[in-house]
């Protein structure tokens, strides 16, 4: 028996070279397609791999009748409707750690290069300027990082930042304190974190309490002057308060891989001076890429003839 | 106010912009005067009210203002380096200069850090993909640190930091340090390769050396040749380091990935082509520049003028001071028999004859030699010490090693003792291999027996290198005599020393890697460093009952710069150029 995979997203190379290696499996890249296209053939596939651009609503999980497995190459489930794949027995699995590292660096990429100006101070070199007074850093060492959501990434950021000589503390509401003071961390409620920290990280992934926890008040509860970090999810904040608390000084500076549209077309926070912005490229070093396609599609395969189940994140019976 | 100053307190100048916590801490004790943007003339015409200055990089200080500079007494840079002082003529004048030397250690560990993510993430394409409306362009995928290997070049005190941050990622770190000791590339983690390994293996290099004859282009078209090709350069330090057309056109053959500098010779002309080199992150020499560095290189030069005027460390004569005796640390570990005869000795005599020569380093006086005299002076329980400050940075400085003899002992005994420390490791060698058998396989001395066996002494397995040496020098320095000696010439020293059993060679140490050691609390074996300076001061022949006394260190101090204002003007200080061989007390 032969499986049909639909790699509905780009995947790295790797994974399509272990793919070819699979007896049992066939698969089609069919990558950038419209909803309507993805109607049509659907149905021809036992399973489907995305990453963070195609959206698999109700309407694509029911039309896909073949379909035992949805594959996301990464981490955050919030372009699958997952209680729509659940009601019709279809299994939901990620790759939680395989690209980690790579956020963790990318958090800290740009931390870095927000305090330090290093992204304008470039362009104002490219344009023949050399203007050092407008480029005047402020450092991380001794400084307070304030991380909203301390799974694994924000663990992996805690090791890196800790070697900055920065003060971690955290908030998370399924980590305990003990959890936190072993790795040198403070857990604090989260008014005690916006109130200490001189830069803010978000690691958490978005559920009903954790939409848009960054807006007006608790942008008004942070230190005057904080950086904001935000490698994780666009939609963990209110992008018109942010812009405001940055036009207003407030918020010294923000450094933004993620944004509640992408592209973010019309984001108010685009255009602003004191953004740092790149594209959701968080999970993207060729390194992590490698491990994402090659786990992803053995996790899938696996899933498929029956042996293992690695990763799923919704409870459905195999 | 210190009873020197307290018709007045001192007047400070301040004439370049200056961090509000330094003028804060200035203004507790002294009469701060701000005034930027003054011309040489304006300067020289007010400089003669003024105790002290400050400066940061602009203000030039030369010999010709400082004819005016008649009550000045101390000169601060709040920046580390001194270029734009001139600090001979100063010093001519007795006019102390001080700066800030670490203030932005930080800032260029941060930098160089953020750097090398911003060229592994691609960051400032990425951006401007982002801000003309893209989406996630192709080849935009970034590379991951971990189990990357960085190479540093030049493992000072910015190369210690940056090693340290990029451990936290993963990164395996190779650094190229002459004379690197292998305690000290242990105790960082980093493994000491010479430069062209260094370029061979490294996934990032960046730069971290002074800019000396020898330093200058150390980067060319030879040394790019042997980078991966993958691989990305990063310079912090100085522009002469490399060769500009020599980086252009290895990136523009694809021999290299990519660069990243914060200093570059086409700064000044805005055509130069690394303006705009699509794979070179390019920014304005901001590495030291935040406003942290500012205030702690305020602050600090503030506190070394308040010191200075508060304990009124007067060396216009001769650079001997008076200083507390907790303040005074040794690099070295002392021998025990030594001291206790030095003390009876001292205590008999009442006097001091040779003071020990000491460095001022952040943490106190490091003793360059004399550790047996401050060691016995320290447990006559003198609260004070003379010393005669070494004052240059370390040029000017030599270090040679000592090697030990071993007499008066059993050879069997000898090597039975050895074999039974647990922290080293006996490996035979011959003697004509031993030198070069030290070195390539990074052993911490080479034991040669009376005509006998020679093994090269290996710490073992897990065991601190410098904890393991030490094992060793303690051993035989307590159940033997043991004295020092400057020649390996085993047939010379068996004549010299007709009870000797065995020679023991110990590898060169440079004079920083003993500061480093030192400063951070650790000590080298006793009487393996041997420093030698220009103007060692000899026969003060100090009553220690002036140390003893109960008088502050002010009074002491005024008393000594009196007594050798009366040595001066009676022609009983003589100078001698040459290096003066001292026999041991």
């Amino acid at each position: 028996m032969t499986y049909k995979i639909l790699i509905a997203d780009k995947l790295g190379q790797a994974g399509l070279d272990r793919l070819d290696q699979m007896a049992d499996v066939a698969y089609d890249v069919r990558t950038g397609l419209a909803k309507d296209a993805l109607l049509v053939i659907l149905p021809d596939y036992d399973a489907v791999i995305v990453r963070s651009d195609t959206q698999l609503d109700a309407d694509l999980i029911a039309a896909g009748t073949r379909l035992k497995v949805i594959g996301r190459a990464g981490i955050g489930v919030d372009n699958i409707d997952v209680a729509a794949a659940t009601a019709r027995g279809v299994q939901v699995m990620n790759t939680p750690h395989a690209n980690s590292v790579a956020t963790a660096e990318q958090t800290m990429a740009l931390m870095l290069a927000a305090n330090r100006h290093t992204v304008p101070a470039h362009n104002s070199v490219a344009a023949g300027q050399w203007e050092r007074s407008k480029f005047v850093g402020t450092e991380l060492a001794g400084k307070t990082l304030g991380i909203i959501g301390f799974g694994y990434i924000g663990r992996l950021v805690t090791r890196r930042a800790q070697a900055f000589d920065m003060r971690v503390v955290a908030f998370d509401p399924f980590v305990t304190a003990e959890d936190c003071s072993v790795l040198g961390v403070e857990w604090l409620a989260l008014a005690d974190l916006l109130a200490q920290s001189d830069i803010i990280t978000l690691h958490a992934v978005v559920t009903p309490e954790s939409k848009e926890m960054i807006n007006a008040e608790t942008l008004a509860a942070m230190k005057d002057g904080v950086v904001i970090v935000n490698v994780a999810r666009g939609k963990l904040i209110n992008e018109q308060a942010l812009a405001d608390a940055l036009n207003s000084g407030k918020v010294r500076a923000a450094a933004l891989d993620v944004y509640q549209a992408e592209p973010p077309v019309g984001s108010p926070l685009i255009g602003l001076p004191n953004v740092l912005h790149t594209p959701h490229l968080g999970a993207s070093s060729r390194e992590a890429q490698h491990r994402v396609g090659i786990e992803i599609v053995e996790q899938v395969a696996d899933a498929l003839r029956g042996l293992a189940f690695r990763n799923v994140v919704n409870p459905v019976k195999a | 106010m210190s009873p020197l100053y307290e018709k007045q307190p001192p007047r400070i100048l301040v004439c370049e912009p200056l961090h509000e916590a330094g003028l804060a801490l200035l203004a507790t004790a002294t009469d701060v005067d701000v005034r930027t943007g003054l011309s040489p003339g304006e300067l020289a015409a007010i400089l003669p009210d003024y105790d002290g200055l400050i400066v940061r990089r602009e203000t030039r200080v030369t010999a010709e203002l400082l004819e005016f500079a008649f009550r000045l007494k101390i000169i601060g840079r709040a920046m580390p380096g001194l270029d734009n002082i001139d600090v001979a003529a100063a010093r001519s004048k007795g006019i102390e200069v001080v700066n800030a030397p670490a203030a932005n250690t930080l800032a260029v560990a941060e930098h160089v850090l953020g750097l090398l993510l911003a060229l592994a993430r691609r960051l400032p394409w990425a951006e401007s993909t982002l801000r003309q409306g893209g989406g996630r362009p192709p080849q935009m995928a970034g590379m991951g640190l971990y189990g990357k290997t960085l190479g540093i070049v030049g493992f000072g005190p910015e190369g210690r930091q940056i090693a340290l941050r990029a451990q936290a990622f993963g990164m395996k770190i190779l650094v190229n340090q002459p004379a690197l000791t292998p305690e000290l590339a242990l105790e960082a983690n980093v493994k000491s390769v010479d430069l062209n390994d260094l370029l061979a293996q490294s996934d990032f290099v960046t730069l971290h050396v002074p800019l000396t004859a020898e330093t200058e282009s150390l980067i060319g078209a030879d040394q790019l040749a042997r980078m991966r090709p993958t691989a990305y350069l990063i310079n912090t330090a100085y522009e002469q380091l490399l060769d500009e057309a020599a980086l252009l056109q290895a990136l523009d053959e694809d021999r290299l990935a990519g660069a990243a500098l914060d200093i570059f010779t086409g700064s000044e002309s805005p055509e130069h082509p690394i303006f705009r080199h699509p794979r070179i992150i390019a920014t304005p020499r901001i590495a030291g520049y935040t406003e942290d560095a500012a205030r702690d290189a305020a602050v600090t030069v503030a506190e070394k003028f308040l010191d200075f005027f508060a304990t009124a460390k007067i060396e216009p004569v001769l650079p001997l001071r008076i200083v507390p005796t907790e303040m005074v640390f040794a690099h070295e570990l002392f021998d025990r028999k030594r001291v206790e005869s030095l003390a009876r000795r001292l205590q008999a005599a009442g006097v001091l004859k040779n003071p020990p020569l000491v460095m001022e380093t952040e943490v106190g006086y490091m003793v360059l030699d004399g550790a047996t005299r401050s060691t016995a002076l320290r447990q006559l329980g003198l609260p004070h010490m003379l010393v005669q400050v070494f004052q240059a940075d370390t040029e000017g400085l030599e270090l040679e090693t000592w090697y030990h003899v071993i007499r008066d002992i059993n050879k069997e005994e000898l090597l039975d003792l050895l074999r039974a420390l647990p922290d080293i490791e006996l490996v035979p060698t011959t003697p004509d291999r031993a030198t070069e058998a030290q070195l390539e396989y990074g052993s911490l001395c080479y034991i040669q027996f009376v005509g006998g066996p020679v093994y090269l002494v290996h710490a073992r397995a897990g065991a601190n290198r410098l904890d393991a040496l030490n094992q060793l020098t303690t051993t035989y320095i307590d159940a033997s005599r043991t004295s020092r000696t400057l020649g390996k010439e085993m047939a010379q020293l068996q004549h010299e020393y007709p009870d000797m059993a065995a020679l023991v060679v110990f590898p060169v140490f440079s004079v920083e890697q003993v500061i480093q050691l030192a400063c951070a609390g650790r000590r080298l074996p006793a009487g393996i460093t041997r420093f030698i300076v220009p103007g060692r001061i000899l026969r003060v022949n100090l009553d220690l009952e002036i140390l003893r006394s109960e008088g502050s260190l002010r009074e002491k101090n005024r008393w000594l710069h009196d007594l050798l204002l009366e040595k001066q003007k009676n022609g009983q200080i003589r100078y001698y150029a040459e290096p003066v061989y001292l026999l041991d007390e």
